[in-house]
């Protein structure tokens, strides 16, 4: 009977203190916040606070589904914390904590993807230190912004990749790989060195 | 000089702004007092160009004159081919890059603070390709995404001996076995093969 007190009290309340918000316990997200806060905007919804957070929200969908995507730079700069802080979340707490399944809830509100965060991305993560997500930069493209009359608007738009680290896809960057230890290029060295070596020795 | 010019300006500004309430309360210029209608008062009004007052000498007419200064104005109108040789000149249309850099992998240019684009459009078609099979599940028919090892295995590729995965399995380097993504064309050479498939 306790029980079913105390459960429909803190139901009836719904303050924070209710739901234990461990933000001090948890390390500080190696993501950058943007410094501009952006007024995001998208069709059917009024530009407000809700509708921000509506856009986030797709946005952290579309990465714990696909792993990478590409977007506007301001959007990926936005979204970045967000996607770090729900990662960490799932990482740190795991899929029993009350405030974490809150969260993930509203923040995957499609099937599946709570299994994908926690039996897939999380487990990534456990030796493996933050941050847990990448930010690329691409060269601006010039896309069609909206058509107007049968006439095509045009904008230049800033894009971003954005990734969660240890995908499986081939990296956005790759590392330039060194080609000395082909066996051409091995025993071109050492034939060289063998020559120097005689030249020296003839001194 | 220059505080005192100021000081002098203030000290106008204020005198200026008496002015204009005293005589906006006594009914503007040449109006009689708001003051009970006696006999013994003597009615003094104000006439337009009067005595100095008794805060300040100084009028607003007079403030304007001490701050006047010749400004430059338009002799004549900018025709439409000038406004428009002024306003779409390529030195105003068109901005030089200055940060341009060259790719180290394949030689194109791009800015400094981008990636490649030609070297991720190649690494874009690729990751498209492995998406559209990872993305195959259908969750609301309760498939879910692939929770094992994914190995990516492209045309002549050389299979690991079964022997080896077995010999990891019971290692307990790979549990429940590894999903394998088959790949219609030939490795890139830029993917390198991992000795163990990503967890």
């Amino acid at each position: 009977i306790e029980m079913s007190v105390r459960g429909s009290l803190s139901s009836l309340t719904r303050s924070f203190s209710s739901h234990p918000l461990s933000n001090a316990s948890l390390p500080a997200i190696k993501a950058a916040v943007g410094h501009i806060p952006q007024k995001l905007k998208t069709n059917g919804i009024e530009s407000n606070r809700r509708a921000r957070l509506e856009v986030l929200r797709k946005i952290v969908t579309r990465m714990v589904r696909e792993e990478r995507a590409e977007l506007q730079w301001n959007r990926a700069v936005e979204a970045r914390p967000y996607l770090e802080r729900l990662i960490q979340l799932a990482v740190e707490k795991g899929s029993s904590d009350e405030y974490t399944a809150e969260m993930v809830e509203w923040w995957l509100p499609e099937p599946a993807l709570d299994y994908k965060l926690f039996e897939v991305i999380a487990p990534r993560f456990v030796d493996r230190p933050a941050p847990f997500t990448g930010l690329y930069r691409l060269p601006a493209q010039r896309l069609e912004q909206y058509i107007q009359n049968k006439r095509i608007f045009w904008k230049r738009y800033e894009i971003g990749v954005l990734e969660i680290e240890g995908n499986p896809f081939p990296a956005v960057v790759s590392t330039p790989s060194t080609s000395s230890n082909l066996l051409l290029n091995q025993l071109l060295k050492k034939s060289l060195e063998a020559r120097l070596n005689t030249l020296e020795a003839k001194k | 000089q220059y505080s005192q010019m100021l000081r002098r300006a203030v000290s106008r500004l204020n005198a200026t702004l008496d002015d204009v309430i005293r005589q906006s309360l006594g009914g503007g210029m040449g109006a009689p007092p708001l003051a009970p209608a006696l006999a013994s008062v003597a009615a003094v009004p104000e006439g337009a160009g009067a005595g100095p007052s008794p805060l300040g000498s100084w009028r607003v007419t007079e403030m304007v004159e001490q701050m006047r200064t010749l400004w430059g104005v338009p002799k004549y109108r900018t025709s439409h081919p000038k406004k428009q040789t002024r306003k779409f000149a390529y030195t105003r249309l068109l901005t030089p890059f200055e940060d341009i850099t060259t790719c180290e992998q394949c030689g194109a240019k791009h800015e400094v603070h981008t990636i490649c684009g030609k070297c991720y459009d190649e690494v874009r078609v690729l990751t498209n390709m492995i998406k559209k099979k990872l993305l195959a599940y259908n969750p609301y028919k309760g498939e879910r995404p692939e929770a094992r090892p994914i190995e990516i295995r492209f045309t002549k590729d050389e299979i690991k001996a079964e022997q080896e995965r077995v010999e990891e399995e019971r290692k307990g380097e790979i549990k429940d076995g590894v999903r394998v993504i088959e790949m219609e064309r030939e490795r890139p050479t830029w993917f390198k093969r991992l000795e163990k498939p990503r967890p």
